[in-house]
């Protein structure tokens, strides 16, 4: 359409030129996915904190206010602290092992060998299989009698464990499923970042004589950060997210040294289907990881060396 | 040797030659007992059309006849008296004696436990289970933890 180019008013002046407004059509595009966040992820977490101030289980035919009764329950209840405990403990162990783990196997198999190719896949291989498929081979691993991990342990001369059904061994035994799953996906996160980075820095290291060690911690792991931040958060959110695993192979058992956060909300909604304690719980879950959010967005974000 | 459901012993009855294995009821400590379990029928206040079906229903699923028939197949003890006089329950007995085991350790079974909250209450036994097998605690702190969480599960129940 042609304009022309300076607008002119009725009295003779030239009119402001305003970028022409936008109109619906952003909110438009943006509406697809605006309907999904609601639907799945806002209404929920407004449904749970609102379902979580009334005692709806199945002494109450209808939902009773209990005001923040569930979570004076959920702070004084052995189990709940346990499974907060055991949640903190899965995080803090898989969080920091898998990741340094899949820098290791990234550094290694980050040259040009021969058996590079199929040692890439064969540590990849754990992904692609479905952690409850993953964690009932498991099961057969850790099995007291005849599990191939009690045949080296005896191999070895060592004594055989019940890994699963003994308290000290079972959360570590589940722990492990869970870094030897993920490893391999994150080391792909950090191949990819290792190929990307620029090898004149590394040269010059070289000529300057900074050994492996300080090339890896003043160059690499630095230049690696995002990928590391990035890596850190899917491995913070499976951590916090944990369910398949320890549905299978433990039950929350023994003596719940197993039951994590999630699992307890789970058991308490669909199992007990005490629905305000399980709703109580959640929130404080979405507290959490929104408290982390926060605090990757305002602050470890800033630290991450971005090209 | 199996620790099983009687309800096994039809589908390997099946596949292991009869003669050559046998059922025995679980052995005593210092008194016989025997886990029982089970579905249920219900017929739930709807019109009264619908509650007359259901009860027609319930009524062919549990003719002694059928009942025999079904644990015959099965294992499943019957749950008629009137079902352990049929033919097809006597005849099964006749040829494989293991049902009668089964059906024997009827009589030091309990009944099963029904409360408020039933799947609370059997996690805290459960829970002091666990904690008698593992070793961690004996069996009388255990039990009586397991009295005091069931308490405190049944607390919101009791008359005040």
């Amino acid at each position: 359409m042609a304009q022309p180019a300076v607008k002119v008013g009725p009295a003779g002046k030239p009119v402001k030129r305003r970028a022409p407004s936008p109109g619906w059509g952003p909110y438009l595009l943006l509406l697809p996915s605006m309907i999904l966040l609601a639907a799945f992820t806002i209404y929920p977490m407004i449904s749970s904190g609102y379902l979580a101030l009334f005692h709806a289980n199945l002494a109450n035919r209808e939902p009773v206010w209990a005001g923040v009764e569930n979570f004076q329950a959920l702070f004084t209840s052995d189990l709940f602290l346990k499974s907060l405990k055991n949640t903190v403990v899965f995080a803090v162990v898989t969080i920091p092992a898998s990741v340094l783990l899949a820098i290791w196997l990234a550094l290694q198999l980050n040259r040009k060998v021969r058996s590079v190719s199929f040692l890439r896949a064969a540590y990849f291989y754990p992904t692609m299989l479905p952690l409850v498929s993953a964690a009932s081979v498991w099961n057969f691993f850790y099995n007291p009698n005849y599990g191939p991990v009690n045949l080296l342990v005896r191999l070895f001369g060592g004594t055989a464990q019940n890994w699963l059904g003994d308290p000290q061994t079972a959360l570590p035994a589940v722990m492990f499923v869970s870094i030897w799953k993920d490893a391999g996906y994150f080391m792909i996160f950090f191949l990819a970042g290792l190929q990307s980075l620029p090898s004149d820095v590394f040269e010059a290291a070289e000529l300057d004589g900074a050994n492996r060690w300080q090339q890896f911690w003043k160059i690499t792991f630095p230049l690696l950060s995002p990928t590391t931040l990035f890596v850190a958060t899917i491995s913070f959110i499976n951590a916090f997210k944990a369910m398949d695993q320890i549905f299978v192979m433990t039950g929350g058992g023994p003596e719940n040294t197993t039951s994590t956060l999630l699992f307890y909300i789970w058991q308490q909604t669909f199992q007990f289907w005490d629905k305000g304690m399980g709703a109580a719980a959640s929130v404080v879950l979405i507290v959490i990881l929104l408290a982390v959010a926060l605090f990757n967005q305002f602050y470890v974000d800033k630290k991450v060396h971005y090209e | 040797m199996i620790f099983h459901t009687t309800g096994s012993i039809g589908s390997i009855k099946g596949k292991l030659d009869p003669a050559k294995f046998g059922v025995a009821p679980l052995p005593a400590g210092k008194s016989f007992g025997s886990p029982t379990g089970g579905g249920n029928l219900y017929i739930l206040k709807t019109d009264k059309d619908k509650q007359a079906a259901a009860w027609k229903f319930v009524r062919f699923l549990t003719e002694p006849a059928r009942v025999a028939q079904w644990s015959a197949d099965t294992g499943y003890i019957p749950y008629r008296k009137s079902a352990m006089e049929a033919k097809p329950w006597k005849d099964a007995v006749a040829g494989f004696a293991g049902y009668q085991a089964a059906a024997d350790a009827l009589q030091y079974a309990q009944p099963e436990l029904a409360t408020h909250n039933n799947q609370q209450v059997l996690k805290a036994m459960g829970d002091q289970l666990q904690a008698i097998i593992t070793g961690s605690k004996d069996v009388k702190t255990a039990l009586a933890q397991a009295q005091k969480d069931a308490d405190a599960i049944l607390a919101q129940f009791q008359k005040k």
